[in-house]
């Protein structure tokens, strides 16, 4: 087979929503950038199925409408098509519904699943010092933290679905203090949350004409197959397309691939035994997607939560805020679930009938109306989130032992701690793309 | 004939909306209607854990 040789200043394995930002923001700056995604799409876990005429999540639906991937959007100046969710959450508890306060203020939400007011304002107090004076340490589960001011059942339950809604995990298993400390962070960036009216996939779009526009390339069916290491420093991947293999030089190797592929293609000898030994323990999150459609809305609200179930978590009304992703005169729903636990076993039959049970328990409309379109389980090698924020919870960071060598995307952090979903990925995203402008010119 | 690796297939039903011919249906795990599959290949370049091959059968005809 002939072996063709490019020349990149960066070179991005993946086209996941890390890897674009950080794409993005370099082409934009001037880099010579080429994207390689092993996949006939781009986005990754950030993209869309279009089937049937409907519009079904790879992942990414919750879009936050501020802060860092807003940031990066704006920088480069890519189209950021998302409508705003602007009617409040409701919750679903025992049969009743409640609405959240219009005041947004803590303490109104948990007044409503808890009359006792000194109860509920002692618990407040205690998570305004965890935020604010000293966070919890990372071996306490949220669960034990709340169990210091409360047995409440219906608040309990509000944090469990909270938590594992944003976190992916159960409040029994999460980090408090990752709790906490996104609370203040990173999960800010979800004032708003809105969705992409033509699905995620937009989005990715919008940052790969970016990067075209700029000089770069985003090649797919393109799979990297080793990183070039000499003197354990990274100089450039061999890829594999359509017509065959190619070396390309680089002066920056960037993996959207999540650590435990980086080590792999790179050769597990360049790293040590203890950054090896926390890749292994990373810990992947299951959740399940259940799109539903209907030729009427199912549900009056975009955002339902729903808590005490069996398994359901949400059950979002996506049509009512971005009637493009059904056709005319249908509407689309989507349904998260999760299991038990995240460590403990699962049966992925037992966990589809548990979600399929609760829609059919909990939403009236959906025995009468309501047709399952498509059902999408993501764990391990295809995870919800790469590296869950358990108890313990150890952040990967983007540099990595080999020099000019970095990850991007929900397998790592930045230092103080976990950074979720699509903000955490393009926040990894930027720091990369930072460190990459201090250290060299294009 | 269309195998799927059961041990690496996490059941995301990506392969399902790109089949032309809805051979396939995941629900937990993956299902293959063989009546409708003809061999189209289409699916296996989709599959975001390679779990998709296609088996070369003709000798056990
Ligand atoms: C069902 C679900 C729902 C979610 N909902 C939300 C939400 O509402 N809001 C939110 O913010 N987050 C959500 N998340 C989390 C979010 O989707 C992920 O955190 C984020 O998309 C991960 O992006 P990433 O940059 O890590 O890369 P990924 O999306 O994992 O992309 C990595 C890319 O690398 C490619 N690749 C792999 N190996 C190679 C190779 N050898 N060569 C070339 N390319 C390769 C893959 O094909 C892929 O395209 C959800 C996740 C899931 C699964
Ligand atoms: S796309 Fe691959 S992993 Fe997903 S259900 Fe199909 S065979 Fe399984
Ligand atoms: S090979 Fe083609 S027809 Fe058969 S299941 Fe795959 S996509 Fe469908």
């Amino acid at each position: 087979m002939s072996q063709k040789q490019e020349k990149y200043d960066v070179v991005i394995l993946g086209s996941g929503i890390g890897g674009l930002c950080c794409a993005a923001l370099l082409a934009n700056k001037g880099y010579k950038t080429l994207v390689a995604e092993k996949m006939p799409m781009i986005g990754g876990r950030c993209s869309t199925l279009a089937y049937k005429g409907f519009k079904i999540p790879t992942g990414v639906v919750a879009v936050p409408m501020s802060g860092v991937l807003k940031s990066v959007f704006d920088e480069v100046g890519a189209d950021f098509d998302v409508s705003p969710i602007t009617v409040l959450p409701k919750y679903l508890i025992d049969n009743k519904i409640i609405d959240e306060p219009a005041d947004g203020q803590p303490l109104s939400i948990l007044s409503c699943f808890c009359t006792d007011k000194k109860e509920v304002s002692m618990l407040q107090k205690g998570i305004e010092r965890a935020q604010t004076w000293n966070a919890p340490s990372n071996e306490t589960s949220l669960l034990d933290f709340l169990y210091q001011y409360t047995k409440n059942e219906n608040l309990i339950s509000y944090f469990n679905n909270k938590c594992d809604i944003f976190f992916t995990v159960g409040a029994h298993e999460a980090s408090a203090r990752e709790y906490f400390l996104s609370h203040t962070g990173i999960l800010k960036d979800f004032q708003p949350i809105g969705f992409a009216n033509q699905g995620s996939i937009s989005l990715m779009k919008a940052l790969k004409k970016v990067i075209e526009d700029k000089g770069g390339k985003v090649l797919t069916q393109c799979r990297a197959k080793k990183i070039l290491v000499k003197n354990q420093i990274a100089e450039g991947v061999v890829v594999e397309g359509i017509k065959g293999e190619t070396t390309i030089m680089a002066t920056a190797v960037v993996s959207n691939t999540g650590p435990k592929k980086t080590v792999a293609l790179a050769g597990k000898e360049h790293f040590d035994k203890g950054y090896l030994k926390e890749v292994i323990n990373m810990v992947p999150s299951f959740q399940m997607w259940v799109t539903t459609i209907s030729d009427r809305p199912l549900f009056d609200i975009p955002f339902l939560f729903t808590l005490k179930t069996k398994r359901l978590l949400t059950f979002l009304s996506a049509s009512l805020v971005s009637p493009g992703l059904a056709p005319e005169g249908k509407y689309i729903h989507y349904s998260i679930s999760g299991p038990a636990s995240q460590t403990g076993p699962w049966n992925l039959q037992n966990e589809v009938d548990l979600h399929i049970q609760d829609l059919k328990d909990n939403i009236p409309d959906f025995n009468k109306y309501g047709k399952i379109l498509h059902v999408g389980c993501y764990w391990g090698e295809l995870p919800t989130y790469s590296n869950t924020p358990i108890t313990g919870f150890h952040n990967i960071p983007q540099k990595t032992a080999v020099e000019n060598l970095y990850n991007v995307g929900d397998g790592v952090s930045k230092e103080d701690g976990f950074s979720c979903g699509s903000p955490g990925c393009a926040l990894t995203a930027r720091i990369v793309a930072e460190d990459i402008k201090n250290r060299f010119k294009p | 004939m269309l195998t799927v690796n059961e041990e690496t297939c996490v059941g995301c039903g990506w392969c399902q909306t790109f089949c032309p011919q809805d051979a396939l249906r995941a629900w937990g795990y993956l299902e293959i209607d063989y009546k409708k599959c003809d061999e189209c290949l289409v699916c296996i370049k989709f599959c975001p854990t390679d779990s998709l091959s296609m088996a070369d059968v003709s000798h056990h005809k």
